[in-house]
């Protein structure tokens, strides 16, 4: 579609072929909106949905307790089980330095209660300054209200 | 940078003008640059302090907030078994006259309860104006030694159960 037919008489080049840029940049374009879906820390669990929930980037500065389903509870994407949690959590923080990365409970939405509230029972008692626990939410269904 | 200088002889339309897809593609292209570190969403949850010193008793001009979830996921407020759309007048009248730092609802679940449900309450509790919503336990009369049916039974000479459909 770009290809020059015409070239100016006497200018050196008249014009650039933009055919491989356009070709590079929809590649590109296309790879970044396949991705963009499957891009989220942790495992992946169908969370519940909420209104209220607070809005923020993830920049991988959150280090997520993921619990499906079945009850199964996962450390960023490592499976484990719950009596190691603790360890795993203070494996995955070592590497922080200074600052811990905040902790956020992704919890499935058909999870029981009893499973999450394990892990977040286990998480409170064990880690400090986990007053507070964040829990991770979807954004609600269109139309709703 | 992609304005045609020679056209071709005798052609009418021998090449597409490509700059505006270009920049369109290159627009979008920034745009989905920046939204991949995509947002999370998170409803911040208070826990009970984990101490074994008992708390304060709550002041009984206070009156607390305190849903329960069932494990058939139908809840109540203050023990008393609410469907959804009175849940959030209820608890929007409750905490309409109160001052910020005493818009707190507590929530109580049963373990059989699903997650989903929980949150929701949460969700809707901060939706009607809670400040702070957190997890509790009745000993009790809380959902994990009742039913909703057992509570209806329980609290039903002083108020006329509403219908239930």
């Amino acid at each position: 579609m770009g290809a020059k037919v015409g070239a100016k008489k006497g200018g050196a080049m008249a014009d650039i072929n933009v055919t491989p840029l356009v070709d590079v940049v929809l590649v590109l374009l296309i790879i970044f909106m396949v991705i963009t879906p499957m891009l989220s820390s942790g495992v992946d669990v169908a969370l519940p949905p909420a209104q209220t929930a607070e809005s923020e980037k993830d920049m991988g500065t959150n280090l997520v307790i993921g619990v499906k389903g079945d009850g199964s509870v996962f450390v960023d994407k490592k499976a484990v089980v719950i009596d190691n949690l603790i360890e795993e959590i203070a494996a995955q923080r070592e590497g922080d330095d200074g600052r811990a990365r905040p902790l956020v409970v992704k919890g499935d939405r058909n999870a029981s209660y009893r499973q999450v509230r394990a892990v977040i029972d286990e998480i409170h008692e064990n880690v400090p300054f986990t007053d507070t626990m964040l829990l991770a939410t979807d954004k609600p269904p269109e139309g709703v209200n | 940078m992609g304005a045609k200088v020679g056209g071709s002889s005798g052609g009418s339309m021998d090449e597409i003008n490509v700059t505006p897809l270009i920049d369109v593609v290159l627009v979008l292209l920034i745009i989905f640059m920046i939204i991949t570190p995509m947002t999370v969403q998170k409803l911040p949850a208070e826990l009970p302090p984990i101490e074994d010193t008992p708390p304060p008793p709550p002041d009984p001009n206070k009156k607390q907030l305190m849903i329960s979830v069932f494990a058939d996921n139908s809840y109540a407020l203050n023990l008393v078994p609410k469907d959804e759309p009175t849940l959030r007048a209820d608890l929007k009248a409750q905490l309409k006259g109160r001052v910020i730092d005493e818009r707190n609802v507590f929530v109580d679940a049963n373990g059989e309860a699903r997650y989903e449900t929980v949150v929701h309450v949460i969700d809707v509790a901060r939706e009607m104006g809670a400040k702070r919503v957190g997890f509790a336990e009745l000993k009790e009369t809380g959902p994990e030694k009742l039913t909703a049916d057992e509570l209806i039974r329980l609290a039903a000479p002083p108020a006329p159960v509403a219908p239930i459909p």
